[in-house]
């Protein structure tokens, strides 16, 4: 990912370019223009994600989730993981839980083998992002009953649906744990009772041509 | 619970999870994209559940950072289908696997739209996710009314709203211009009640964002969240389920106050006495705590409420009971609020009135510059770096040395920046900067980069009563065992001007300074050679009576190195040599140099670009509003020095016109070019070879660096004037900058591009093999906006990026920053911003160099900122038209004037071109049809709208000729308007001439730029 700053958020679209505001700013995706591939993508502002975002990362280095609400390619993302494991996973125990990476901050947290971690803009406060992430870590302990990294590695679509219950456009939408524990049971119910229908409907096809 | 009840998937999994190494692995991954791509592309056999099965691998493998270019059409036609497992599993990778950019979500957009419309509200759910999460802007523009619906609904759960609420957000983020929220004043008003804690914390995010764009159509909001936040913060009114660790929703506490931070003040009285109520509240009520997740959320919303009171700009008590607080954060043993109370103290420094408070704990902020966490480090640098002032700066400056032999690598490069630019700024005396910068050099000789010498050197020559004490430091450094190459260079340098000035001291004869300098040369570079060779011919030139023992020394050093393989040194040493035989000759050339023109310090400007990355928190943009020392200050410029910025001066780009100005003029001389040459990128000359390349990060340091290599065309003139005719080789190496230089090519004809510009407003303005400057543009009235569109077409990066906007008088330009380096393949936009003061017909140019390896590539292009932009085509009736065009009855307001040589065209053609210029053709209000009269209303800030009329009459029987009448109520735009109009019906407007270019002239006969171009 390419980080520019410029002064004032601009939008491509349309004909001609329209001005959306003067704090901060982005640089939207620009694709084909004048026969350019284009790669940067850009965003310095409140008026962007909030959390641009979420990777978990094993302690050596394995990737268990990601998660992106502002557009990277892939080969951006696999720059992004591997910068960020180099500096986070260095990390003594005994430090602070924010990193100052290419002009975002990471705030990333450790639970037994596996690192959260979360991309903010600077101006964005560090500690309510360190308390989504512990948020979400016990939505997972009460859903997975006692959660391990395993259970993260062979139920990861699970992972992604607490997430997506607990964060969406990087910005959190429930804070209680005790609702998303319950629209998460909800989602399992209407797929069990789904399953169940399509066995039933099986056994009749099955039992009719007997 | 460890299976995904997916046996295959799990199955995949765990295999992965054997794989030795990343090699088997991506054995492995191929092995199943195989699988993946051959079952797909027989999709009959697939069952629903295969298909759930192959897509949830897909995301695996894509997780895992591998390519995963297919499958695409089947994971988002899964979100079609009916029944909600597969339709569950469809959106959620679909919104892993793409994102915004992706064509392949197009396809989607009708069915998510039904599911969002739809009854069924769990399908609305999976649909507002998605786009909430990955939606662009064709999504903003289908279906933004129907989230907005949602969202204020009365008959949804709070589940579909505040899904909804977050939707909008992202579409509003990322199209504000396509989501309509007029009159969503009155709907916040009315969300901000809700009871519903997760509805109302996601539309207290949207909010946020809607008043970061407008806060104007929101006062009626701001009592609302004052009310919110003393429902939570002060009435600790929530269901138990929103208390987070005891504290009443702290992520949305954070969140309002966040919003009331986008509002400029808090007005009404009342309101404001509750907030601050509450805030007090905060700030008093927050204890540290043992359980960390506790301790985190109340601090999360006391450093937000600190933020608050900050921008509230509260009275002096209450903010000095914030510093109070940061203070003790500082010294606490819990990193994370150690580490945010020196952040929240460098945002403090902005408010007036606390710094001396804070000030009192600098050896506190000095022990964090030794914190074992290196994110704290930063912090308490730039808190450092932020607090300096002429007070302190000798204290903070002399830890940052000290911190400097211990520091990490990471940091050194910064670190010693920061040093020099404080030590530059604040020095108490003089010689005080000399020593840090030295001392700087001599510890961290390979993170001081060339800036940083030849500013002190720049100090040095322009302070006479520094000079002995700089040569005297210098001389003590090469005293050193081993010392740094660029303590070589320094040193070397200052002793060629200064050494004389200390004969009389020990060890300080010329042939001692001579035999000491000269036993660094075997372990130096190249370019350290050449500078060396200027500080022998120096030091002869200085001792008078001549030595002859060191003057055959000397000579025999330059005559080794006549046949250096170096053609910067062997020019040097072959100069040197003929000069030096000439005696009294020398001592003209080789005089001390000339003072340097006052300039804004390169090192700010570098210490701005560094801090790119920590932009938002850097103290660097405190250093604009702080009083420097006047200890150091360069002045005394010679008379011939064109405008002067500054050296405070944080120049931002309208007025780095000057400052380029004037380094392009350096540069200019520099490598010994006549005046008449156009400013041509100085690239290949073959003496200037070793500048060139070297030409930006020299900046400042043009000048003396003229002297280290005698500028190829000037010693020229003066072998020449002394010897008689020179070589035929010589000529030709000799040979101007802008005849052979220069090897990129344009693509296409600029002037063609420019001309073609003129009449749109978007597409190419410059074209080479490496780069592509694209423009789009708007106008409204006087103003208009650009946006320079600058790509890399290469795979490499363009390095040394620099676009600066030569205005005519009658625009005003701004245009914002232009990154120094454009990675491989990107393009980068900048905005600029253009107002038209006064009619005018000048034409701004936008003055672009970059480098690509070692070719620095510098064009001047015009800006199609043209006078037909602020035209605004208006037809005229004939009862409007006459008696405005009887009103204007004579010169300077209305002008006639036979046109001959009009290049052939029909009448129609005339009148194609003219509408093309937005002067619209108004047909029958001439009666004579071989006439054309045509209208439009001008806009400039000075002359507001002004109507223009203009009518020209042909000669059916002579095409080549015309008669045209312009009028308008304004002289001059009457005047320009008429040549205008002339010069697009009289040349071929590709051929006109190149634009009137503000060229760095050099007088040659102006004696001082002479000498400062020989020396």
């Amino acid at each position: 990912m390419v980080v520019v700053e410029v002064v004032v958020a601009y939008d491509s679209g349309g004909d001609g370019c329209r001005w959306v505001g003067t704090r901060g700013a982005e640089v939207v995706v620009f694709a084909g223009g004048w026969g350019l591939e284009l790669v940067a993508v850009v965003m310095v502002d409140s008026g962007q994600m909030k959390i641009h975002f979420v990777l978990l990362i094993s302690r050596q280095g394995k990737v268990r989730l990601t998660k992106w609400y502002s557009p990277y390619s892939q080969k951006e993302r696999t720059k992004v993981i591997r910068e960020l494991s180099g500096m986070i996973l260095t990390r003594g125990p005994k430090l602070s839980n924010f990193v100052e990476w290419r002009g975002f901050k990471v705030v990333y947290k450790r639970y037994a083998s596996l690192y959260f971690c979360m991309c903010i803009n600077q101006e964005d406060n560090e500690l309510e992002i360190l308390e989504i992430i512990h948020h979400f870590v016990e939505i997972l302990d009460r859903y997975f009953g006692s959660v391990c990294e395993l259970d993260l590695i062979f139920n990861f679509h699970k992972a992604y649906y607490i997430l997506d219950e607990i964060l969406i456009a990087g910005e959190l939408q429930e804070s209680s744990k005790k609702t998303v524990a319950r629209l998460v049971a909800a989602q399992d119910s209407l797929v069990e009772t789904a399953k169940e229908e399509a066995n039933s409907i099986s056994n009749i096809i099955a039992q009719a041509t007997k | 619970m460890a299976l995904s009840g997916m046996r295959g998937l799990s199955v995949f999994i765990s295999e992965i999870r054997n794989c030795q190494n990343k090699e088997q692995e991506r054995l492995r991954v191929d092995k199943e994209l195989g699988n993946i791509r051959t079952r797909f592309k027989n999709e009959k056999g697939l069952t629903p559940y295969d298909k759930k099965k192959y897509v949830w691998k897909m995301l695996y493998i894509f997780m895992l950072g591998y390519d995963v270019d297919f499958g695409h059409m089947e994971a988002v036609s899964l979100i079609s289908a009916p029944k909600y497992p597969e339709k569950q599993v469809g959106y959620l990778v679909t919104s892993c696997l793409l994102n915004e950019n992706h064509d392949f979500l197009r396809l989607a957009i009708n069915t998510v739209r039904n599911d969002i419309i739809g009854r069924n509200e769990t399908f609305q759910c999976l649909a507002l996710t998605l786009v909430g999460n990955i939606g662009g802007r064709d999504f903003a523009e289908s279906l933004a009314p129907d989230v907005q619906k949602l969202l204020i609904s009365s008959s949804c759960r709070p589940l579909v709203r505040k899904k909804a609420a977050l939707c909008l957000l992202r579409l509003f983020r990322k199209n504000p211009d396509v989501v309509n929220v007029d009159g969503w004043s009155d709907r916040m008003t009315q969300l901000l009640d809700e009871r519903n804690l997760g509805v109302l914390t996601s539309s207290m995010s949207l909010f946020v964002a809607l008043v970061a764009n407008n806060h104007e159509a929101y006062w009626s909001c701001l009592p609302k969240c004052v009310k919110v936040l003393e429902r939570l913060a002060r009435n600790q009114d929530v269901p138990q389920e929103y208390t987070y660790y005891g504290i009443p929703s702290p992520w949305l506490q954070v969140k309002t106050m966040r919003a009331l931070q986008y509002f400029p003040t808090v007005e009404d009285p009342n309101t404001r006495r509750s907030l601050f109520e509450v805030l007090q509240r905060i700030l008093m009520g927050t204890d540290v705590v043992k359980n960390v997740n506790k301790n985190n959320a109340s601090h999360a919303v006391l450093f937000e409420a600190l933020a608050l009171v900050m921008h509230l700009d509260a009275e002096k008590e209450m903010m000095s009971q914030c510093v109070a607080l940061l203070g003790k954060f500082i010294a606490v043993r819990e990193p994370n609020i150690r580490y945010l109370g020196l952040e929240n103290m460098t945002r403090m420094l902005m408010v007036t009135d606390v710094q001396d408070i804070i000030k009192r704990h600098q050896a506190q902020i000095i022990t964090s510059l030794k914190d074992p966490d290196i994110s704290i480090r930063r912090r308490a640098l730039d808190l450092l770096y932020g607090m300096c002032d002429v007070s302190n700066a000798k204290d903070i400056v002399e830890e940052l040395l000290q911190y400097l032999g211990t520091a990490d690598f990471t940091m050194r490069e910064e670190l010693a920046l920061k040093a020099a630019i404080l030590a530059e700024k604040f020095a108490p005396d003089l010689s005080w900067y000399v020593d840090v910068i030295l001392q700087l050099i001599d510890k961290a000789g390979d993170f001081v980069s060339d800036d940083i010498w030849f500013r002190v050197v720049q100090f040095v020559t322009n302070n006479e009563d520094l000079q002995p004490y700089a040569a005297l430091k210098a001389r003590e450094y090469l005293d050193k065992p081993a010392i740094h190459e660029t303590m070589v260079k320094v040193s070397a340098y200052l002793l060629g001007e200064y050494s004389h000035l200390l004969a009389r001291r020990p060890g300080c004869t010329p042939k001692e300074i001579f035999s000491i300098i000269h036993e660094k040369l075997p372990t130096v570079s190249t370019p350290t050679i050449s500078i060396l060779l200027s500080t022998y011919a120096k030091i002869l030139m200085h001792s008078q009576p001549p030595d002859p023992e060191l003057q055959n020394q000397i000579w025999a050093i330059f005559s080794k190195y006549e046949s250096c393989i170096d053609a910067e040194i062997q020019q040097r040493a072959v100069e040197y040599l003929t000069l030096s035989r000439k005696g009294a000759a020398l001592m003209d050339i080789l005089a001390e140099m000339p003072k340097f023109p006052e300039r804004e310090s390169s090192l700010i400007k570098k210490a701005e670009d560094t801090e790119a990355d920590t932009a938002e928190l850097s103290a660097i943009k405190l250093r604009a509003q702080q009083q420097a020392s006047n200890a150091l200050v360069v002045t005394d410029r010679p008379a011939t020095e064109s405008p002067q910025v500054s050296q405070l001066a944080m120049v931002k780009i309208p007025s780095m016109n000057v400052e380029n100005n004037s380094v392009d003029k350096e540069s200019t001389q520099a490598n010994g070019i006549h005046g008449e040459v156009e400013p041509q990128p100085p690239t290949t000359h073959t003496h200037s070879q070793a500048h060139a390349p070297d030409a930006d990060i020299l900046g400042d340091l043009l000048s003396p660096l003229a002297i280290e290599g005698p500028p190829a065309k000037s010693d020229h003139n003066i072998s020449s004037g002394i010897e008689g005719p020179v070589s035929e080789d010589d000529a030709l190496a000799l040979a101007p900058v802008g005849e052979q230089d220069n090897t990129v090519k344009p693509i296409g004809d600029v002037a063609e591009r420019f001309h073609a510009l003129c009449f749109k407003d978007s597409g190419v303005l410059y074209e080479d093999p490496y780069v592509q400057i694209g423009i789009k543009a708007e106008w409204r009235a006087h103003q208009g906006s650009f946006v320079l569109f600058l790509g890399n077409k290469t795979t490499s990066s363009l390095d040394s990026v620099q676009a600066v906007i030569l205005p005519p008088s009658h625009l005003k330009l701004v245009l914002s920053s232009v990154p120094e380096i454009i990675p491989p393949r990107a393009q980068v936009q900048c905005p600029l911003e253009v107002e038209n003061i006064r009619p005018s017909r000048e034409v701004a140019v936008l003055d672009f160099s970059y480098k690509f390896g070692t070719n620095l590539v510098n064009n001047k292009l015009r800006l199609p900122a043209v006078l037909n932009k602020f035209f605004q085509p208006i037809p005229v009736s004939a009862e409007e038209f006459f008696p405005q065009w009887r009103l204007l009855a004579a010169p300077p307001l209305k002008l006639q004037e036979v046109v001959r040589g009009v290049r052939p065209m029909s009448l129609g053609e005339m009148a194609n071109l003219l509408n093309s210029l937005r002067l619209v053709v108004c047909p029958g209000l001439d009666p004579n049809a071989s006439n054309l009269v045509a209208t439009t209303t001008f806009y400039s800030e000075s002359t507001r709208a002004l109507l223009c009329l203009v009518r020209i009459e042909t000669d059916p029987a002579d095409r080549s000729q015309l008669r045209m009448t312009v009028a308008s109520r304004d002289p001059t735009l009457t005047f320009e308007l008429k040549e205008f109009i002339k010069e697009h019906l009289v040349s071929i407007p590709t051929a006109s001439k190149p634009p009137p270019v503000p060229q760095p002239q050099i007088a040659a006969s102006d004696p001082g730029a002479l000498l400062a171009g020989l020396l």
